[in-house]
């Protein structure tokens, strides 16, 4: 996982629920970076785990509730990184399709070591769409989140809800995006 | 706010500062990683496109050089050509030319000035120096015996200093023999300093060299390749030539050999006639001296008689008449040769090329057997195996009295009976026509013999001994061959080759 989504976890929980919260999570942990996040570099990926169940404890909020929240946070962050044509697709609809090919393939070129999950489309029925999500990280309410963000960003309703997951044993996470106008 | 809580944040707020430090610490350790890749990566590329800009300009100067050196029309254009490349890619140089025979002479000079990039007729003075003070021994030896090229310090092959030079390169082009001897071509490079030199560039050159020594000797090759062409041609318009004065010739030697028989055939029936004649005039003089009685007016008619009867008696008249006949039958006998003779002749004039037509032999051959069909009638059989084709340059009319004398011919060879084959076959450019039969066959010593003017196996009077030398020479004015197999007692097989006209 890249340092930047470290430091944007750490901007939330320090924003949410103050600066001691985030050093607890770092001090309560034995973590082989020591807490230090550099926005470029790569870091293992059972620390963000380690620090995330930490909180979910500590503020007594389910991960997946957590996670979620972080994804919201987390996507104006992303957003600008975003290539143009991404960022300037006509609907959520249209910018949801271009996450697979467009975004996290660009964002691949630009990191080599980046961990990317892997997304299919199922999107046969007019106002809805089904994100088909797989990655090891099974990082799926992440996605979740980002989507909810993304909506806020072109200011679309959207409802969420996942027919199958990956923490229930599924091979996939399939989260249907029904939009609401 | 107790003591504990402040100092619990003051401590967790030093932490987070520490790991911000550390993180920016990382941070711009990283930036400066990168940055050092980055300058690195620039300084390979950098290196990276010099090398691929100057191999670009070594393979551009060979693959123009080498494009160029074949489109030149000769030696001398070739070495222009090298000199104006060399010039162009060898920026530092100045660039001379010279041919040294074995006996040290200069040829062909040409050279490259590098001020102006033009070349000019006149030698300028400092390389008329240069060339002037070459110690041309060394550079003939060092030449002929070494391959590559090689650079000397110009006072290592100068006889004396000097001022405009520092450095040569020899550059051995070209090692031909010429009817003086040896000569050599030679690329100088002259440099002013030693700076000048750039190593990779003169490798380039060198590597240049091979290939010009196979496009010269390829331009060598050519021009005697087309030397040869030229020669082969012209020997072989001669050879054309000769070719037709002797066919030419041929016809004329047959034509003579048939005057002359036919000369001396009617010569020798004349010549019996003549003399016939002249005894039958000493006969008629008898004849007037035994009748002289009848015209003597003094005597009366019984008187007449019985002189008339001593002078027979005297003269021995049963004998003039008897001999009278046998000699005018002879002499008639011997004039109907003649006329024979003639009339064969008259069908047989010279012939000339433009005579010949582009004729359907297979018409020829059929008219030809409509003449003699009757002869063929009872006892033979014809057998026809032709080409659907055949059309060769000819005269119908001509080529129709050959296939009659052949067919009649075959018809005397075969009293008893017998069959005659016709069949024709396609040889290259040929057309091969077979008329065989299955006579008695040719004596082998008579096989020589047998197209010479009246050389004839038959009994007098049954024929000239004209047919075939007559047929022998109209074949020959269709330039066809002939060939005669034949066996006693199985039969004779004439081959006659025409030309195919298209
Ligand atoms: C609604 C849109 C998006 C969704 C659903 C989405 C989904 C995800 C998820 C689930 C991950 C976590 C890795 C995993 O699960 O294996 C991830 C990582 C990432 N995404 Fe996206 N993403 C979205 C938009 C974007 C945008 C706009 C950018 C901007 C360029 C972006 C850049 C990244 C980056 C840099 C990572 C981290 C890669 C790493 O840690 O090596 N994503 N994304």
């Amino acid at each position: 996982m890249k340092g930047a989504i470290f430091n944007a976890l750490q901007e939330f929980v320090e924003q949410g629920h103050g600066y001691q919260v985030w050093d607890d999570a770092l001090t309560n942990n034995t973590l082989a970076s020591h807490g230090i996040y550099t926005s470029t570099k790569q870091y293992d990926d059972s620390e963000l785990f380690a620090i995330v169940g930490y909180l979910s404890e500590r503020l007594e909020v389910p991960v997946s509730d957590l996670v979620r929240a972080f994804g919201v946070f987390l996507f104006p962050r992303l957003m600008p990184q975003a290539p143009e044509e991404a960022q300037k697709a006509p609907s959520l609809r249209a910018f949801l399709m271009t996450v697979d090919e467009l975004i996290h393939v660009e964002v691949k070129k630009l990191y080599k070591d980046a961990q990317l999950p892997e997304f299919n489309y199922d999107d046969h029925i007019d106002d809805k769409l089904t994100m088909i999500y797989r990655s090891p990280r099974k990082l799926c309410f992440l996605s979740e989140g980002l989507i909810l963000g993304a909506a806020d960003h072109f200011k679309e309703t959207v409802s969420i809800s996942q027919n199958c997951c990956m923490h229930q044993g599924a091979e996939c996470c399939e989260i249907e995006v029904t939009f609401n106008g | 706010m107790d003591n504990n809580e402040a100092e619990a944040k003051v401590a967790a707020l030093e932490r987070i500062l520490e790991r911000e430090r550390l993180a920016r610490k990382e941070a711009e350790k990283q930036l400066e990683d990168y940055t050092r890749e980055l300058y690195q990566q620039e300084e390979a590329v950098n290196h990276t496109q010099q090398e691929v800009a100057s191999q670009q300009g070594q393979l551009e100067f060979l693959t123009g050089l080498l494009a160029e050196t074949w489109r030149q029309p000769n030696l001398q254009k070739i070495v222009a050509n090298y000199l104006e490349r060399t010039n162009n890619f060898m920026s530092n140089a100045h660039n001379l030319f010279v041919e040294i025979h074995a006996d040290l002479s200069f040829h062909q000079f040409q050279y490259y000035c590098q001020a102006s990039k033009q070349q000019s007729e006149i030698l300028p003075e400092q390389y008329k120096v240069v060339l002037s003070q070459l110690n041309r021994n060394k550079l003939y030896q060092y030449v002929s015996s070494e391959s590559e090229s090689q650079m000397y310090e110009l006072g290592e092959i100068s006889k004396a200093p000097n001022t405009n030079f520092e450095y040569s390169v020899m550059v051995p082009l070209y090692n031909l023999d010429v009817p003086s001897g040896k000569a050599v071509g030679i690329a100088i490079l002259l440099y002013e300093s030693q700076d000048d030199i750039n190593i990779v560039k003169l490798q380039t050159l060198e590597s240049s060299r091979s290939m010009l020594a196979v496009a010269i000797e390829r331009k060598r090759a050519e021009e005697a390749l087309q030397e040869r062409l030229v020669e082969l041609e012209t020997s072989n318009k001669m050879l054309e030539q000769t070719q037709q004065q002797l066919l030419q010739q041929e016809k004329l030697a047959s034509l003579g050999q048939l005057a002359a028989g036919v000369a001396h055939e009617i010569n020798n029936p004349i010549g019996f006639v003549l003399s016939n004649l002249d005894t039958m005039r000493d006969y008629f003089s008898d004849f007037s001296e035994i009748i002289a009685p009848l015209n003597n007016a003094e005597l009366n008619s019984e008187s007449k008689v019985d002189n008339m009867l001593s002078q027979w008696q005297t003269l021995d008249g049963d004998f003039l008449l008897s001999d009278s006949e046998e000699i005018l039958v002879a002499s008639v006998q011997g004039l109907i040769r003649v006329k024979d003779i003639v009339s064969d002749l008259s069908t047989f004039s010279r012939m000339d090329n433009d005579e010949l037509d582009s004729i359907d032999l297979n018409v020829v051959i059929e008219k030809s057997l409509n003449v003699v069909s009757n002869e063929f009638k009872y006892h033979h059989q014809v057998v026809k195996d032709l080409l659907p084709e055949a059309n060769i340059l000819g005269n119908a009319g001509k080529l129709q009295q050959v296939f009659i004398n052949l067919f009649v011919n075959a018809k005397h060879a075969m009293p008893e009976g017998g069959t005659l084959t016709i069949s024709s076959k396609k040889d290259r450019n040929k057309i091969v026509v077979t008329v065989k039969d299955e006579g008695h066959g040719i004596d082998p010593s008579h096989l020589a013999d047998i197209f010479t003017p009246f050389f004839t196996t038959k009994a007098p009077g049954e024929g000239t001994g004209l047919g075939l030398a007559i047929s022998y020479s109209i074949l020959q004015q269709h330039n066809a061959k002939v060939t005669v197999n034949s066996e006693l007692g199985v039969g004779t097989e004439f081959e006659i080759a025409f030309f195919e006209s298209l």
